[in-house]
């Protein structure tokens, strides 16, 4: 059973998700003010502390000591807001997922993702909006409604549906060997001695910590897309990757630490991190250095968020460039270099699945369309990449709040806490992953124990 | 001949366990009640295991007692033995379990009833109902008597068109050669009431002095003298002298048991459709467990005694409706029990049964006032879960004659708030068992603090007695004591007595001086260690300072699990108006309204735990609700 309290702060989104310039994201309800506190450094602190309704500040937003974005943060008190609630309002730059960071942090901190239509609830809940606005209101939650459940686990990839119930079915198993045992203690039910325990919270953990690791927005605010220049040799790879990072509008980032041996660059685009991977090139070749470095190009298309594939735009397509074409599709850009040279170029956009952008690294050429192209890409979530990606927000906060239960259970489980202590916590966890997937904890529950173990003294 | 046979507040049909709470809190509350038995000399019967509480049910015993309710007191009074299960796996889910003497636990709760004031107890056999315009009135019963009366608590269990299957001989009956009551479940249906078909199962009865005991594993007592009650009371056998209790044994079916079993399933009703109800998964028969636990080599069976020095023993964990001879056969195969005489052979039993769907949180039929049902009529398993119902349907049953506020626990005041909840608001679809994985704060509703959570709701509506609301009183006031002073005491380091017991329990000695409460913290220290540094509290209850130091230790949780409590409660706090129309209510999705319509809910928590009612509905409906009260519903949707 779901509790959607009422006096819980929530958080959403309140421009449409997309490719807009700015997203504002608004905070509702009496733990909004302690939120920000923790998540948001003022320019002007004693402007901040003042706490006056009706002002506007600049900051940083921080998720935990990384800055995430400089935003502005409108605030209005209680019962002068929209909701009648202490209402804060976040505007951001940057992305889709600089937004669901911050919607993220939000939630860390003990804000819950709001319901469809529930700000508008609100507001005719504490009186601001006036009866005749009441049919609306209902018409707003049932439309949202409907479309959020058109967003439920079947839009996620197989893959991905397939890990989030193997967590799903791990919790619960785990429950059901505590509740046997604790509902059936005389029966002859197998059950779990404190270690075994301790090893099944563990991988439930790693599950749930692998998920997220793969979530969209986590990953790419903090890896960035992983980007895969490729190409015949002197196709022009390396004069690109050069004109990305002096590009002025690129920032090029200092990321330490990277440990794998492909040359990595950070570039901001667009307010898309990129971490861009030059390639040994893709030619078969006899020489084995070189096919050493052929290997591990393949292998870094695989691992590819995003590829970006130049080709002389005097010349066919050879064997290697239709077989990446024909490999990894819709996540392949193709940049027609040198089309300065040559105008009527001799590839056939027929011959390419997804996008072919007319470029010149030379003449300066074709970035405004590779910025708007990727931009498309990230926005509208056609990147199929090869890691299943769990991109939508109430998902991965649920996941964080089960992964977060589970650390719970496993401290307690340390702490010498016994076994009705420590199914608060799993339960928890539990309901928290049973919310993405939509089953009914408690009626699962009985029909695992019913199934697994022999009951009936 | 018809003709009036008497005239009361309150009329309760059937005097199993539902019924005799039911009774015997409507007579305390001051209303002239009569209770209506088919047979004397079956009140308060056991005619399946002897024991009373274990996970779940044992809270619901401690529930009864802390509102003033019998089943305890009967049952610590004719105890066999008692044992705390669940002890190592946290306070939550500590469990009382008591075997009673079946034959002493019906006279002893008889007796209660026979001498309790403002209540008649006489044998008849209630056939139909007496309503006028949507309102209950009384009963007839076989003979033509009429009992006029204001409520009836109707609590007739499996009687209701019982089908008693053993192997292939299936004849009408009650449970334990009882006469079956034929025509009340067509008065019911006749009033519009929907009910349905369940079946359970009891396991044979054997020969004490043809058993080879030495085969089995014993299993004592516990050694300390444990009891349901909050009253002192004491087994009329052992009286508080734990090692005259007596034991149950524990022994294993064999694969040859098995074999038997399986080369007779082709006889067993379970498998020929011979049996249509549906039976309760957690208690299946024998040929069940064989069948869907093929891999397993030996189930556990536990013999336990009928009675004191009983002659008679109960063979738990092989309830069946095989044919006799093949139960024969299957005890026989068990070791121990080679040359075992069965005394009574196990059935099947099928019954009518009210959906409890139909019913109000406080019991009562919607649409037809002053009928209540309770108990195994309500589609449940087990005594103290009838217990616990006839005990809410007679307090409301009585509260309806005083013209009184209805009495509704909700699922955070106890477990009898969760069972109810369930029944009505989700509906059942197999026979219904409490279990402590029911409740959603389990660590609030422990069975020591029934009484802390509902002995001040009994004194309110009249239920619980001088003595006992003294003793309530004197333990919240003890509680409060203990409490203080070991939130104010710190205790030094230089105190070599508490380094010396801490060290005993590999505890971290102390380097600086320390709080009690921070010290009871410590998961490695318990009760034990602290009654050690505290010898002044020896005097008190051991009761109070186990409920002080479990409230101290779990604190984090037990504050968590109050604050979701609280958010819970903002929902049951918003009512849905009787006789609400979910009708012109724009924007419920298609199930959510059938089901609203059909459940009734009273409020909107109640709503949001029915199943296929979802969170956009309960928004929509709290939207509706406050344009309502606003005035303008009518104006705006019409």
């Amino acid at each position: 059973m779901k509790s959607t309290g009422l006096d819980d702060t929530i958080v959403a989104l309140a421009t449409a998700l997309g490719e807009a310039g700015i997203h504002i994201i608004r905070l509702s309800g009496p733990q909004s003010k302690e939120i920000l506190d923790r998540c948001f450094e003022p320019h002007n602190s004693v402007r901040w502390l003042n706490n006056e309704s009706h002002t506007l500040h600049l900051g940083w937003f921080r998720q935990g000591d990384q800055r995430i974005d400089q935003v502005l943060v409108g605030r209005m008190h209680a019962p002068h807001s929209y909701t009648g609630e202490d209402v804060y309002e976040i505007n951001c730059h940057g992305g889709a997922w600089v937004a669901q960071s911050i919607i993220q942090s939000c939630i860390r901190e003990g804000a819950r993702l709001a319901e469809p239509g529930e700000f508008t609830k609100r507001a005719f809940l504490n009186g601001k909006l006036d009866l005749v606005q009441a049919e609306a209101v209902i018409d707003l939650i049932s439309a949202r409604t409907r479309a959020a459940a058109d967003q439920a686990l079947t839009q996620l990839s197989g893959r991905l549906s397939e890990e989030i119930l193997a967590l799903r079915d791990n919790i619960l198993e785990i429950l059901a060997f505590i509740e046997a045992s604790i509902d059936f203690p005389e029966d002859d039910v197998e059950s779990l001695d404190w270690t075994a325990l301790k090893g099944r919270l563990e991988d439930a953990l790693r599950l749930a910590g692998e998920l997220l690791l793969g979530s969209k927005s986590g990953r790419i605010v903090r890896e960035g897309l992983t980007t895969v220049i490729v190409g015949r040799p002197n196709v022009g790879k390396s004069s690109l990757l050069n004109a990305l990072l002096q590009e002025e509008r690129a920032i090029v980032t200092d990321v330490p630490g990277t440990t794998r041996d492909e040359i990595r660059e950070f570039v901001s685009l667009g307010g898309i991190l990129l971490q861009l991977i030059d390639t040994a090139g893709i030619r078969e070749s006899a020489d084995p250095v070189e096919q050493m470095g052929i290997r591990r190009s393949w292998e870094a298309l695989d691992r590819a968020d995003l590829i970006l594939l130049v080709v002389d735009a005097g010349v066919p397509l050879n064997v290697d460039e239709r077989e990446v074409l024909r490999q990894y599709g819709e996540r392949v850009l193709v940049l027609l270099n040198k089309i300065d040279l040559h105008p009527q170029s001799a590839v056939r956009s027929t011959e390419v699945p997804g996008v072919c952008i007319p470029f010149s690294v030379v003449r300066h050429e074709g970035f405004d369309a590779l910025e708007a192209e990727i931009r498309r890409l990230v926005f509208n979530e056609h990147l199929d990449s090869a890691r299943p990606l769990l991109s939508n927000v109430r998902q991965i906060a649920a996941l964080e709040g089960s992964a977060e239960s589970l650390k719970n259970a496993l401290s307690a489980l340390e702490a010498g806490y016994p076994w009705d202590i420590l199914s608060i916590d799993v339960r928890r966890a539990l309901q928290e992953v049973s919310e993405i997937t939509g089953h009914n904890v408690q009626k699962s529950l009985l029909e695992v124990i019913f199934s697994r173990f022999c009951i009936g003294k | 001949m018809e003709y009036l046979a008497g005239t009361y507040g309150v009329i309760v049909v059937g005097a199993g366990h539902a019924g005799c709470e039911a009774a015997l809190a409507a007579a305390r509350m001051g209303c002239e009640t009569l209770l209506l038995t088919l047979n004397l000399d079956t009140v308060a019967h056991m005619p399946c295991n002897p024991s009373v509480g274990g996970p779940a049910k044992g809270h619901l015993v401690r529930e009864i007692d802390a509102l003033g309710g019998q089943m305890g007191i009967t049952a610590d009074e004719t105890s066999l033995q008692a044992r705390m299960l669940n002890t190592g796996k946290g306070p939550a889910v500590h469990a009382l379990r008591i075997q009673s003497d079946k034959r002493a636990y019906h006279q002893n709760m008889l007796h209660v009833l026979l001498n309790q004031p403002n209540l008649t107890v006489a044998q008849g056999c209630v056939e139909s109902l007496i309503v006028e315009d949507s309102r209950v009135k009384g009963v007839w019963a076989r003979g033509g008597a009429r009992f006029e009366s204001e409520s009836v608590v109707l609590t007739s269990g499996t009687y209701l068109k019982g089908r008693i299957i053993i192997g292939s001989s299936a004849f009408a009956g009650g449970p334990n050669g009882q006469m079956p009551v034929p025509l009340l479940s067509e008065s019911l249906r006749a009033l519009g009431i929907e009910l349905g078909r369940f079946k359970t199962g009891t396991p044979p009865r054997i020969q004490k002095n043809s058993v080879d005991f030495s085969k089995f594993i014993i299993q004592p007592g516990d050694d300390q003298a444990w009891h349901f009650s909050f009253l002192p009371t004491k087994s009329m056998f052992w009286q508080d002298d734990t090692s005259k209790q007596e034991p149950c044994w524990l022994g294993y079916t064999t694969s040859e048991t098995h074999e038997i079993i399986r080369a007779n399933l082709f006889r067993a009703p379970l498998f020929t459709g011979e049996i249509e109800g549906i039976g309760p998964r957690y208690c299946p028969s024998i040929e069940d467990k064989v069948v869907r636990f093929a891999q397993r080599e030996a189930h556990q069976i536990f013999l336990e005694p009928e009675g004191w020095q009983s002659e008679e023993y109960y063979v738990a964990g092989l309830s069946t409706s095989m044919p006799e001879e093949v139960q024969i056969e299957i005890l026989r195969s068990i070791s121990g029990l080679e040359k075992v005489n069965m005394l009574r052979p196990g059935y099947a039993i099928e019954y009518d049964y009210v959906k409890p769907h139909q019913l109000s949180l406080c019991l009562e039929m919607r649409g037809l006032n002053g009928l209540f049902t309770a108990g195994q009529l309500n589609g449940t398993s087990g005594y103290e879960e009838a217990a616990a119902q006839g005990l809410i349907a007679g307090i409301n049953a009585a509260l309806r004659v005083l013209d009184r506020e209805p009495f509704v626990l909700r699922r955070s005041d106890g477990y009898l708030g969760v069972l109810v909840d369930d029944l009505v608001t989700k509906g059942i679809e197999e026979p219904y068992r409490l279990l402590t994985s029911r409740a959603e704060h389990r660590l609030l509703l422990r069975q020591d603090n029934a009484d802390l959570r509902l002995t001040a709701r009994g004194r309110a509506i009249g239920l619980v007695d001088e003595s006992r609301w003294v003793r309530y009183e004197n333990k919240t006031r003890d509680l409060e004591g203990v409490r203080r002073l070991w939130k104010e005491t710190s205790l030094s380091p230089l105190r070599e007595d508490v380094q010396l017991v801490l060290n005993r329990v590999a505890s971290h000695p102390l380097r600086s001086g320390i709080k009690v409460e921070e010290l009871i913290k410590r998961p490695e220290i318990s009760l034990r260690e602290i009654e050690t540094l505290f010898p002044e509290l020896q005097h008190l209850d051991s009761e109070v300072l186990e409920e002080a130091l479990i409230d101290i230790k779990y604190e984090g949780y037990i504050e968590k699990q109050k604050i979701e409590v609280e958010r819970f409660a903002k929902l049951e706090d918003r009512v849905i108006p009787a006789q609400f129309d979910f009708d012109r209510v724009r924007g419920l999705s298609t199930e959510g309204r059938q089901r609203l319509k059909e459940r009734e809910p009273v409020n909107l928590g109640q709503a949001s735990r029915i199943t296929g009612v979802t969170p956009a509905d309960i928004s929509v409906l709290m939207v509706y609700l406050e344009q309502r009260q606003r005035g303008g519903a009518g104006r705006v949707s019409g």
